[in-house]
């Protein structure tokens, strides 16, 4: 529920503003609060008008009363509401989102984990693997933490020119089954439409 | 606790590696069953362990596991190269001042 506005406006010494510029004050509130909807704390709002009344208070001291005083005080209250924006307390709640906002936003975002491609990529890897043996398992694993050819044959009473050759293979082997399933894949996936349209 | 710490451990090791890539994300052990302490994937990632030690072995079932150890060891390699290059910067400024000193007193002595 919107309130009707601050009851009385105070000058910098805590005294009454003027009826006059109070009254003007309260006019433009409606337009106020359509213009800055950000601005939706209810003393935040009073102090807004308030600073606006006193530099009002002020020019009318020094210069006597505004004609306009109406557009006046629009203007006086613009700038006060937008130097009030520019601090950091409001930069910040003007860049955060509500919850119900928050929530639209987050409805909308595509998630990068467990999407069908992850899946369909993680089951493949898991098939390849499944294909190396215990033994292809074991040279990549130590190859792969850093161990050389040398150290590898020396454990596994073999020679080094042995252990590059199965290396190797092992890599194509790895290279071709992810190559080949990837382009199955493809195949199967640009395939598929083409059947339904023949159906 | 250090479990949960492990399984939020960033994917560091290098893209373009199939065998990274299938060590790393073929064995999925959502629980960490069977997993070795952090400081045995410390020693292991540093070599400190003999190439027969059965720890090796758990890596080529736990993918988490193999992740980290390569995450380790992807990191060092990262720090020793960037040591690599300070020294390089040092030794290239000290060899300009050096230079440009040798001038200078050359002249003065001239």
């Amino acid at each position: 529920m919107e309130s009707s506005g601050p009851r009385a406006l105070l000058d910098s010494g805590g005294s009454l503003l003027s009826a006059r510029i109070q009254r003007v004050l309260r006019d433009i509130l409606p337009r106020f609060r359509h213009r800055f909807p950000a601005l939706g704390d209810e003393l935040l709002v009073t102090e807004v008008l308030e600073e606006a009344g006193r530099r009002i208070a002020e020019h009318e001291r020094g210069g006597g009363q505004v004609e306009n005083l109406d557009a006046y005080a629009w203007v006086t209250v613009l700038n006060v509401a937008r130097s009030r924006l520019r601090r950091s307390s409001m930069r910040l709640a003007r860049a955060t989102l509500g919850s119900d906002e928050g929530q639209a936003i987050l409805g909308t975002l595509r998630s990068s984990r467990g999407t069908p491609e992850q899946i369909e990529a993680d089951i493949l890897l898991k098939e390849v693997f499944a294909q190396l043996t215990p033994e292809e398992q074991w040279l990549c694993n130590r190859k792969q933490l850093g161990c050389s050819s040398r150290e590898i044959a020396g454990e596994r009473g073999t020679s080094v020119a042995r252990v590059n050759i199965l290396f190797y293979r092992i890599k194509r082997k790895i290279r071709a089954s992810l190559c080949g399933s990837s382009a199955d894949a493809a195949v199967s996936r640009n395939a598929q439409p083409s059947k339904t349209r023949t159906a | 606790m250090s479990s949960q710490r492990r399984h939020d451990a960033p994917l560091t090791i290098h893209r373009g590696n199939e065998i990274d890539e299938l060590f790393g994300r073929a064995n999925p052990n959502p629980g960490r069953a069977g997993c070795p302490p952090p400081d045995v994937l410390i020693a292991l990632a540093r070599r400190e362990k003999p190439i027969g030690d059965p720890a090796y072995d758990h890596l080529s079932t736990c993918s988490p596991c193999y992740v980290e150890v390569r995450s380790i060891q992807e990191f060092a390699k990262q720090q020793r190269r960037k040591r690599i290059v300070r020294t390089v910067v040092w030794a290239a400024v000290a060899g300009t001042v050096a230079l440009l000193a040798g001038a200078a007193a050359w002249r003065l002595l001239s």
